[in-house]
């Protein structure tokens, strides 16, 4: 067993940290109902995908390129594009206050 | 199953100002309006719209200036497929009240066309699923049975058009979306070959896999809506150029001289009632001229743990975009970062989140190799491998799901449910067109058993459709 | 800042390498028809695709892929025929669909470098590791009420250039930008201002015992909005470092800031050994693929780099360094130049007309060769001084037009012939008395002031010798 498949067998997202941390890179807060499930359930699909055998490559299959020319078409307004916002201001999509002083990006 | 007028013949109907566009219309929305609180398969039902559509066709019809041949004819579209100015759900809380600035394309050319779009079907939440029963907005019912699963994620188009609730429906096929409930439901299901229909407006879940899909009464409306809806679309750079075709030539050709695979796995796999039908299509075939020979796939089954975890790892990246910063749900929270979190979980239902889970880890460092990257090679020599064996054949013959229509209430094993993709998976693994077609029944439950064939080959499964619909 | 003086000892090096980021000078953004702006009302050049709406395709600008390779030529890199675009996952608010379009293991570029003046003189090569193309995010803004996110420049497109840990100093830092920044913009591939964010430089610093081969553990500067600021911040993260050197501390990898008040740099967040981004081939673009021809034509409309320009300037007509680098600041102003200098053997003077108003240059000069050609003769053959030059110049630059006719009309070529000098002459004399008395009576300097005072009340026009012949006759002399 390749230390990959005793990484997926042993230390799978049925570990509660482990399982915890996946759901912070996924932004995602899980309730207890939902944890309580998951991990029930991960252990045994980790150990089905983990049957997953090695195998040699095949083709890939290549899509034909597709370029687009360099020309301006017409934008959404800006009415059209805070249409749907859930708080806007002054023409900005507007977020709450951030927390810890994070760089721009 | 009665005999019901198909789309093209209503088109017909239209020309030859036998009704109108705006009764033909009004009919549909009265029998929506009949069956949706037993059925369940709209979201949205856009109503003013539909209307002031049909009435621009019975303009052009009167001018004798029809747009296409089913210019007047009503659809409905999965809400997952976005629709300018009508609220675009994905079945989801996320986007409960979301209304996009712009139709996908597929919609667009139908609308070009002179179709009628009546509304937005229900499906499973992101089309994950395989019964419609994961939708934040209730489930979709069998037209036949309410106690039972329509099957999914299309369940609500399907369910549309078996009931006559619509004629013609848009659907999407990710891993058997379309195929699977069109089986179940008793109507004809396409998945065109990758490429062959804009992705644009469609809300994405795995996009390497994910097609729109056709649904309808008969192979004849497939080729219909295929032919409108097919072709390069400069908004989607995967959409394939190919020559325009009617797909519809072929059509009355029959199947003699076609050289046809029945796959041994799928008899193996399948339920009794299903295995029969589909080896009485093959017997069918046969006695129609054409050369039918058993093919086994082992390999098939290594598909279904690629499909999985390619499918989860694309879809956890494409669900990324709802945040609800710039549209949808909004939770609050204490900072910005707080308040994404909770927005996406208030908005997922909980096979959303365990996809997203699942395709999250799998592209973590740790894992990548022995995940995903793994069953990037696995997808690849397996679809080779696939393409190759078809080229003996003209058409593969299969089932298209296992089994009929199950009960609501039955408990479905996670990892049953999982295989019971067997059928369907292998065509978006390898970008193949398939199509599933009504054939036989289990106690009244409609069978579908299922055409694949070679890239850009619709016309042939089309014509091999037509022609076992017509020993039913 | 000034206590700890701690200058790294000789014994440890300074070892720096660079990303560097650089906005491309398309119409449109790198995956949507929205138009690249600057300055624009918040929101108003978005489409579905740029804001992350669902279904919204992205599809690559074809230009974006031109310029990326460009600059590549340019900096000698190894431009890959095949190359793919991935995903880079990670949750921002300026960032719409959760991921950037960017490129991961196949860049569009690689092992290329750029020449710079080396410290003791000569030249050094800066390897470059990798050149890929990318987009932008958006703007944030942090007011006291909350994060206002502008979607304008989403999915502008981006080249990142990395190199090589090669830099050894903030000298050296410098050297390499203003190298870079005038090969792009000289190119057209880019504004590169780093005020308007078309340039953006991160900084990796760490410190290691000279003559040792491995790296020592470095810190990512970040918010460097100049050339000065970034020498500025590399100074200070030497001396830190080297504090915590030499008082046993360790370091680790973090990235830092800069606060452009104190000069000093300061903790944003530890780096994780190697953030995780996910990278996931982009299922929804077909990979790049280029073509030996098209790579070989591109590299043939590339202008000869602004240095060489600049030295055949200094050598054929006879410029000075600083009036042929005013000249080479865009590409559209040495041409139209150079076309102009080909018709004239005033070609220096015509320079340095061009080189007193530098600023109007980097747009080009829509003024035709052949009437700077004639303006530079007018010049030069003394029909036109050189004030007078510059408002024909600027008529023409404004207006269009023909030199000779623009400077009759506006009444500025130079008055030779006796007629029209003679009574600037007379009265020059008659007002100045004491200066022709003194001329009279030796003093030659004198005449100077006469000459001034024809030139004045003739509005510079006089022709200095035919006034001081027309003088010395008035006077006697």
């Amino acid at each position: 067993m390749s230390a990959a498949e005793r990484q997926l067998r042993g230390d799978g997202p049925q570990s509660p940290r482990r399982m915890e941390e996946t759901a912070r890179r996924a932004n995602l807060r899980l309730n207890a109902h939902e944890r309580e499930v998951f991990r029930a359930e991960f252990g045994n699909v980790l150990h089905f995908l983990a049957s997953l055998q090695e195998t040699e490559d095949g083709p890939a299959r290549v899509l034909p390129p597709c370029l687009r020319a360099d020309e301006a078409r017409p934008s959404l307004s800006q009415e059209e594009a805070l249409r749907c916002a859930p708080a806007a201001v002054d023409g900005f999509f507007a977020l709450p206050e951030q927390e810890g002083g994070e760089e721009d990006g | 199953m009665a005999e019901l007028p198909s789309a093209l013949a209503l088109g017909q109907s239209l020309r030859n100002h036998t009704c109108s566009a705006r009764e033909l219309t009004e009919s549909f929305l009265a029998e929506i309006d009949r069956r949706e609180p037993e059925l369940h398969a709209f979201l949205t039902v856009s109503r003013e719209e539909a209307l002031a559509a049909a009435d621009d066709a019975d303009r052009r019809l009167a001018a004798g200036e029809p747009l296409s041949p089913l210019d007047g004819v009503p659809f409905a579209v999965k809400d997952n497929l976005c629709t300018k100015n009508v609220r675009t759900t994905c079945a989801s809380r996320a986007l409960e009240h979301f209304v996009p600035p712009y139709d996908a394309t597929a919609v667009s050319r139908l609308r070009a066309a002179g179709c009628v779009m009546l509304g937005k079907t229900n499906l499973d939440e992101f089309a994950m699923g395989c019964d419609t029963g994961s939708s934040a907005f209730g489930p979709t019912r069998h037209p036949l049975d309410p106690a039972r699963v329509p099957g999914g994620s299309s369940g609500g188009s399907a369910a549309a058009v078996a009931s006559w609730e619509a004629p013609l429906a848009l659907g999407s096929d990710t891993g058997g979306s379309v195929r699977q409930p069109a089986a179940l439901c008793g109507v004809v299901g396409l998945r065109p070959t990758y490429g062959r229909i804009s992705r644009s407006g469609l809300t994405g879940f795995a996009p390497s896999f994910d097609q729109v899909g056709l649904l309808a009464r008969t192979p004849a409306d497939c080729a219909a809506l295929l032919a409108l809806t097919a072709g390069f679309d400069p908004l989607d750079a995967t959409s394939a150029r190919r020559p325009a075709e009617s797909f519809a030539d072929q059509l009355e050709a029959g199947v003699r001289g076609l050289r046809i695979a029945l796959l041994q796995e799928g008899l193996d796999e399948a339920g009794p009632a299903v295995r029969r039908s589909t080896e009485r299509a093959a017997a069918c075939l046969e006695s129609l001229g054409a050369r039918v020979e058993p093919l086994s796939l082992p390999f098939l089954r290594e598909m279904l743990p690629a499909y999985h975890i390619l499918t989860a790892a694309e879809a956890s990246s494409n669900l990324a975009r709802f945040d609800g910063v710039r549209y949808g749900l909004r939770a609050p929270g204490a900072g910005w970062r707080e308040s994404i979190r909770e927005s996406r979980s208030a908005g997922f239902g909980m096979e959303v989140k365990r996809r997203i889970l699942l395709g999250t880890f799998v592209l973590e460092k740790e894992q990548r190799d022995a995940c995903f990257s793994r069953a990037q090679r696995l997808r690849r020599r397996t679809a080779a491998d696939l393409r190759e064996a078809l080229g003996r054949f003209d058409l593969v013959l299969l089932p298209t799901a296992p089994e009929t229509a199950w009960r609501w209430e039955e408990e479905r094993d996670p990892l049953a449910l999982y295989r019971s993709d067997l059928f369907t998976v292998p065509a978006a693994i390898a970008g193949l067109p398939a199509v599933s077609v009504p054939f036989g029944e289990e106690n009244g439950l409609p069978i579908g058993v299922q055409f694949m064939g070679r890239a850009w080959e619709e016309a042939l499964l089309l014509r091999a459709a037509r022609t076992l619909l017509q020993e039913v | 800042m000034g206590e700890n003086r701690n200058r790294p000892a000789a014994s440890y090096e300074t070892v720096i390498g660079l990303e560097t980021h650089i906005a491309l000078k398309t119409e449109t953004k790198a995956f949507c028809s929205c138009a690249v702006t600057f300055g624009a009302e918040p929101n108003t050049h978005c489409c579905p695709v740029c804001l992350g709406m669902p279904g919204a395709l992205p599809v690559l600008n074809e230009k974006a892929v031109e310029y990326a390779a460009k600059a590549g030529l340019l900096l000698h890199c190894r431009v890959s025929l095949v190359s793919h675009m991935d995903r880079k996952q990670y949750f921002y608010p300026d960032l719409p669909k959760g991921y950037q379009i960017s490129q991961d293991d196949e860049p569009l570029c690689t092992d290329g470098w750029l020449e710079i003046p080396a410290a003791g003189g000569g030249k050094k090569r800066v390897r470059i590791e990798r050149i890929h193309l990318e987009e932008d995010a958006g703007k944030l803004i942090h007011t006291a009420e909350g994060t206002l996110i502008d979607c304008n420049r989403c999915g502008v497109p981006l080249i990142e250039i990395v190199t090589k840990p090669d830099f050894r100093s903030a000298e050296e830092v410098v050297a390499y930008l203003q190298e870079l920044r005038e090969i792009i913009r000289f190119a057209g591939l880019s504004d590169c201002r780093m005020n308007e964010g078309s340039l953006r430089c991160d900084v990796n610093l760490s410190l290691r015992p000279r003559g040792s081969e491995e790296l020592g553990e470095r810190a990512e500067l970040k918010n460097l909005n100049s050339f000065q600021f970034a020498a500025k911040a590399i100074a200070f993260e030497e001396e830190r470092q080297a504090a915590v050197l030499a008082s046993g501390g360790t370091l680790f990898p973090e990235t830092r800031g800069f606060c452009e008040e104190t000069g000093e740099t300061y903790a944003m967040r530890r780096k994780e050994s190697q953030d995780d981004y996910r990278f996931l081939p982009e299922p929804d673009l077909p990979p790049v693929v280029l073509t030996q021809d098209q790579i070989d034509r591109w590299r043939s409309e590339l202008p000869e780099p602004p240095a060489e320009r600049r030295a055949r300037y200094e050598s054929e007509y006879g410029l000075s360094h600083e009036t042929a680098a005013l000249l080479t600041v865009s590409r559209a102003a040495a041409d139209r130049f150079e076309e102009a200098a080909a018709r004239t053997p005033w070609a220096r003077q015509l320079a340095n007309l061009l080189a007193a108003d530098p600023e109007r240059l980097e747009a080009g000069i829509p003024v035709a060769a052949q009437s700077l050609a004639e303006l530079a003769a007018l010049l030069g053959e003394g029909s036109v001084g050189a004030a007078a030059a510059r408002r024909i110049l600027d008529e023409m630059w404004a207006h269009g037009g023909d030199p000779r006719e623009i400077a009759a009309r506006l009444g500025l070529l130079k008055l030779s012939d006796r007629a029209s000098l003679l009574p600037f002459a007379e009265q020059a004399v008659a007002a100045n008395g004491r200066a022709a008395a003194d001329f009279r009576a030796g003093k030659t300097a004198a005449l100077q002031a006469l000459l001034g005072d024809v030139m004045r009340r003739s509005h510079g026009r006089a022709d200095p010798a035919a006034a001081r012949a027309l003088l010395l006759e008035l006077l006697g002399g």
